[in-house]
């Protein structure tokens, strides 16, 4: 079984092809050090279908350095696999289908979808439509409510979200945190998670909660990955 | 004819860094306190940091020092170990004003450090160029530093690379678009790390689909150490300028369209 933490793997997913231009082409211009906090990465990217590999250890200020890194995809990015699916090979998904998705998992009507999301049952047509964009902080929240949904503790009923949305726990409702512009998205997804949780003696039990699988991203060494697991 | 020259309102750069290394120096350790205390009038906070690499047996692992200076806002940060003085931006505007801050922290090591035989010396810029959402990445670069579109297949991205030599230096370019992929070069990270409290969350956006990093990294390597005086290594690094400089304004690699976008004028 191969041991990895979520850091490793989100920078696994997307320095591989970078590897061979780092190879050759070392820059003299940029630190030593930045090369071996990169090496840090790269190298258990290399390895990282079969061992698990650390060379060298970094301290900042007498204190392990021990980053938590995390790459987004901006929605325009999201590649997806050569399958209806998913839809065609490079071209990113619809909202649409990221809407469709929110639905189906918290079980929404459209008035609550609308809810959610602070905009009229018409803008939500328009959006499944594909008349009409919402608004980027739009776009991420929804993103960050599949992730929300994704890691939120998987025996909680999240179709009954909507009936308590609205009731505050320690302050502030789920809707609220939802809507707070002003928190980053590790904030927003870390608060959010912990409301679900607050909320959950509400919620009730859940049963067989399924993982949706939006990020059409496999590459060989991720099957590999699950296979280990 | 777009004019190419002056200052760009809505400059694509995000990273510049300039870098000297020299044959070591191993009295570093012993002066970073005095190199700080004449430094803190414009690089104020201070990171220590440590590498340990694996030695030949775990017991024995080999230790590498280097302090990191930085401006309150971190905007610019310099780097001393004990063979290189680096410096970073995010925020740049002339290269006057960059290479300043750079003789300041150079005249600093040097008077502690007497002289220096430089061993390379480097610039280098990062861009990252956006095309509006109704256009398209090629609007801004040559299609030359595109990946070719094929018939029967979806370009998904990917990454051109050129070198280019002028006289002893030479100009590495890499052109990255390439949707989902780390949004500056991931050595160039790792130096943005070193800035960074030990147990920072890193957050960084992917690059998008319209979205292009060109790294520009111009190098002088010599065969055998130099000793330089300060103005020597300036114009060294000045010449390291020039070069990314002119493969940046050259009609042939960037379009008319971005000068107009990056001056407001589009």
């Amino acid at each position: 079984m191969l041991v990895m933490d979520t850091s490793t793997c989100l920078v696994d997913q997307y320095s591989t092809s970078m590897v061979a231009n780092y190879s050759a082409w070392p820059s003299e211009a940029s630190a030593p050090i930045a090369f071996q906090v990169a090496d840090l990465y790269k190298q258990e990217d290399i390895y990282t279908s079969f061992i698990r590999k650390k060379s060298f250890t970094v301290y900042i200020n007498s204190e392990l350095f021990d980053p938590k890194f995390e790459l987004y995809r901006a929605l325009d990015s999201v590649l997806s696999a050569n399958d209806e699916k998913y839809g065609e090979a490079g071209k990113p998904l619809p909202f649409s289908n990221r809407l469709t998705s929110v639905q189906d998992q918290l079980s929404l009507s459209i008035t609550q979808v609308a809810e959610l999301f602070g905009v009229t049952r018409k803008s939500v047509y328009d959006w499944y439509d594909d008349k009409s964009m919402p608004r980027a902080a739009t776009v991420n929240r929804a993103e960050i409510l599949l992730d929300i949904i994704k890691e939120s503790p998987q025996d909680i009923d999240l179709s009954r979200l909507k009936t308590v949305w609205n009731i505050p726990t320690s302050g502030r409702s789920f809707l609220a945190v939802l809507n707070d512009e002003s928190l980053s998205v590790g904030e927003l997804k870390s608060f959010a998670l912990e409301k679900i949780v607050e909320l959950s003696p509400r919620l009730g039990q859940a049963t067989n909660r399924s993982i949706d699988m939006r990020q059409g991203t496999s590459h060989l060494i991720d099957v590999d990955r699950s296979t280990d697991v | 004819m777009t004019i190419r020259t002056g200052i760009l309102t809505h400059s694509p750069l995000t990273h510049v860094i300039a870098s000297v290394r020299f044959a070591p120096w191993a009295r570093l350790p012993s002066k970073i306190a005095e190199i700080q205390d004449e430094m803190r009038d414009i690089a104020p906070l201070m990171n220590t940091i440590q590498i340990e690499q694996m030695g030949p047996t775990p017991l024995n692992p080999v230790k590498s020092d280097a302090w990191m200076l930085m401006s309150s806002d971190k905007s610019y940060c310099f780097q001393f170990a004990n063979d290189q003085l680096l410096m970073f931006t995010t925020k740049y505007t002339r290269f006057n004003d960059f290479i300043g801050k750079y003789e300041k922290a150079l005249s600093v090591l040097l008077n502690h450090m007497r002289f220096v035989d430089v061993l390379n010396m480097g610039v280098r810029y990062v861009d990252k160029i956006t095309a509006k959402p109704d256009e398209n990445i090629s609007n801004y670069i040559s299609k030359a530093w595109l990946p070719p579109q094929l018939s029967e297949h979806t370009s998904v991205g990917g990454t051109i690379l050129g070198e280019y030599r002028k006289e002893d230096s030479r100009l590495r370019v890499s052109a990255q678009s390439m949707p989902g992929a780390l949004p500056i070069p991931h050595d160039v990270l790792g130096l943005i790390m070193m800035t960074q409290q030990p147990h920072t969350e890193f957050k960084l956006l992917g690059t998008g689909l319209n979205e292009l990093i060109l790294d520009m990294d111009a190098v002088a390597l010599f065969e055998s150490p130099r000793r330089m005086e300060k103005s020597l290594v300036l114009a060294g690094l000045k010449s390291l300028h020039d070069l990314a400089n002119d493969f940046f304004r050259h009609p042939d690699v960037l379009t008319d369209h971005a000068f107009r976008t990056w001056k407001g004028e589009a």
